[in-house]
């Protein structure tokens, strides 16, 4: 026989074969074979008519279980991003109160702060959060949602943050820092002695009024902050810390700190208010050098 | 046209196109004696070509079929040039792994003194299936090398399989392994970068690029293993009724695999009728029990090569008596014109 015709008849003896396997066929075939014998308790239950007539997550297939279990996992690890809480947003400001409490330690105010659960301090807070497990988030509002942020809604925002520090610093330093250093190093000039505000003037007491001067201006930088944040309904260092997303991708109990995601954002949050002051005070100590250096001229 | 089929495999052991030939069944039905035979068949058919046999099963017999050890690197066949065997062995290749784990972690004294004892081959070596697993990579690795270029090519590879189970098992993998490594490449697709600048510096390790690897390698075997031109599986039974039970059972789950079956080898049949010297009452009522059951295989597999072979007075046993007794797959047995080699089988020692 030639090539072409040894190769048909093996397609078609093949097909034959298929064709009797199939259909129920072979379930008859194997109830042939253990009809033959009395009482058999053989399967006749026929691999290939099993497989086709149950749906395809029949159950018993257990790779079609593990993939299964391995989409809830994945559908987990997904679901579990860290809500989007603001631990010192929704309550009350607790910049505003260590800042407080420091500018009262400042004046030699002893007395401990009250740590009320109206005015949690930052350590209060650390420890709580250590103390959680990993389900932080119960009990706290999330002021922003976990929904998809537009990304013009972000880049307006991020706008609007901007322009707000922007101002935040002129005005901190062109008509406080500025005017205060100037006047701190002429003291004793008669032309711009000031007699009312003597203990202002007095530069042993400029740290005292600077950092008070600091936790007011941030305090009121960071309301208006998050009058901005509530009404894009955007977390600004949720949504542009590096940081913070790099965080996010770590699984869940991977690394054995509970809430890792919220204690790396309220130290950046405290990060982001200390910077702001360094960069003040590092203002205030340049204009020292240039006024010393101009008097001294 | 003419349906007949031959009851021989001639076709099979003179093709120039399989690449992957498995001879698997029931156990004790004489697996191993017709892989040997299949694997010799082909090899004195085709001299110009390289052809190997690869056992499967953790109870290895390919050294004990041949009277010559064979390990877990292919070697040549004594007397013959082209015909090369294997026998894998998976503690062996196991306890590789363990040394290799060993070696590596020369730094860390703690691990390195659990894996000196071993741990890591007692605790892979339990996991079920890992057999079938190991016989896979063994695939995998022959592909990868004919690929390349690199070591021995073979045009054939014959499979000496474990019994019907094992055997499903390791038929099961493409399948498995493809969809696992389609959960994988979600996963290493989201963690990837952050998993790799965990084990980064000397231990860079690209996994997306790896599991793309093993993927395509995964899905090569998927292709070879159901087209019926590369791939092909020859079923080993006797005629009882159990064997022929678990034939057909075999039959339907490779089917369901999209594998090719066209052939069924019968063995330890009596033919007692034709031997009219040697026939006792035992074995006259054992080959009419063999003869029921011999024309319900005809009727069954009458699309299929069934090739009958008869029972030995002696073990089928080294090169030369596996020689006379697989001629028989080529030509077919007629056992009134052969039933001479059943006595001649030379004595092993």
């Amino acid at each position: 026989m030639s090539e072409i015709s040894e190769t048909e008849k093996r397609r078609l003896l093949r097909e034959r074969r298929q064709q009797k396997f199939g259909k129920g066929g072979a379930t008859s075939r194997l109830a042939k074979i253990t009809g033959q014998t009395e009482n058999s308790f053989l399967s006749t239950e026929s691999p290939i008519d099993s497989k086709s007539s149950t749906p395809e997550p029949s159950g018993r297939n257990s790779n079609e279980d593990s993939t299964k279990q391995m989409d809830e996992l994945l559908a987990q690890i997904h679901q579990q991003q860290p809500k989007k809480t603001d631990q010192g947003g929704a309550a009350k400001n607790p910049e505003l109160d260590l800042f407080a409490q420091l500018a009262k330690m400042q004046q030699g105010d002893a007395s401990a702060p009250t740590a009320t659960s109206e005015t949690p301090d930052i350590f209060a807070q650390l420890l709580k959060s250590v103390q959680m497990d990993q389900q932080p988030q119960q009990g706290i509002e999330s002021v922003f949602g976990n929904q998809p942020i537009d990304a013009a809604v972000l880049e307006a925002h991020n706008v609007a943050v901007n322009k707000l520090k922007a101002y935040t610093i002129v005005v901190k330093w062109f008509f406080f820092i500025l005017p205060y250093v100037y006047y701190i190093s002429h003291t004793g000039r008669e032309a711009f002695q000031l007699t009312t505000v003597d203990f202002v003037m007095n530069r042993s007491n400029f740290f005292t009024i600077f950092t008070s001067f600091e936790v007011v201006t941030l305090s009121v930088y960071y309301q208006l902050l998050m009058s901005a944040e509530k009404s894009h309904n955007i977390n600004t260092l949720n949504s542009n810390s590096k940081i913070l997303k790099l965080v996010s991708m770590v699984p869940p109990g991977l690394v054995p700190i509970p809430n890792l995601r919220g204690k790396i954002s309220q130290a950046l949050q405290y990060w982001d208010v200390l910077s702001m002051y360094l960069t003040d005070m590092a203002f205030a100590i340049l204009l020292t050098g240039i006024f010393q250096y101009y008097h001294a001229m | 046209m003419d349906y007949s089929v031959e009851s021989n495999l001639h076709e099979l052991i003179t093709s120039t196109t399989h690449k992957w030939i498995f001879v698997g069944g029931k156990g004790g039905v004489g697996k191993t004696t017709s892989s040997c035979s299949i694997s010799i068949q082909m090899a004195l058919a085709q001299p110009t070509k390289q052809f190997l046999l690869i056992s499967t099963d953790p109870a290895h017999n390919l050294s004990d079929a041949f009277g010559e050890k064979f390990g877990k690197e292919a070697r040549k066949v004594t007397g013959m040039n082209n015909l090369s065997c294997m026998e894998i062995d998976p503690s062996a290749a196991l306890k590789d792994m363990n040394d290799m784990a060993v070696a590596q972690n020369g730094g860390n004294e703690g691990l390195g003194d659990l894996l000196q004892g071993g741990a890591l081959a007692d605790i892979t070596g339990s996991i079920p299936g890992i057999d079938e697993a190991l016989s896979f990579m063994e695939v995998m690795k022959h592909i990868k090398r004919q690929e390349e270029g690199e070591g021995e090519k073979y045009d054939t590879v014959i499979f000496d399989t474990a019994p019907t189970g094992h055997t499903l098992r390791f038929l099961q993998l493409p399948q498995t392994l493809s969809q696992l490594l389609d959960k994988f490449g979600e996963i290493a697709g989201k963690f990837g970068p952050m998993l790799n600048s965990f084990t980064g510096g000397s231990q860079n390790m690209d996994i997306m690029g790896k599991m793309n690897e093993l993927k395509s390698n995964v899905e090569k075997i998927k292709q070879q293993f159901s087209d019926p031109d590369l791939t092909t599986f020859v079923c080993v039974c006797i005629s009882e009724f159990l064997s022929l039970y678990e034939t057909e059972r075999l039959i339907q789950e490779l089917m369901s695999y999209d594998m090719d079956v066209n052939s069924i080898i019968v063995n330890q049949l009596l033919f007692a009728e034709d031997d009219s010297e040697h026939n006792c009452r035992r074995c006259q009522s054992r080959w009419k029990m063999q003869k029921k059951y011999l024309d319900q295989i005809d009727e069954l597999y009458e699309d299929f090569h069934v090739v009958t072979m008869p029972l030995c007075a002696g073990e089928i046993r080294g090169l030369n008596n596996l020689k006379k007794f697989s001629k028989f797959l080529d030509t077919g047995y007629d056992p009134k014109k052969d039933n001479k080699v059943i006595y001649e089988l030379e004595e092993q020692k």
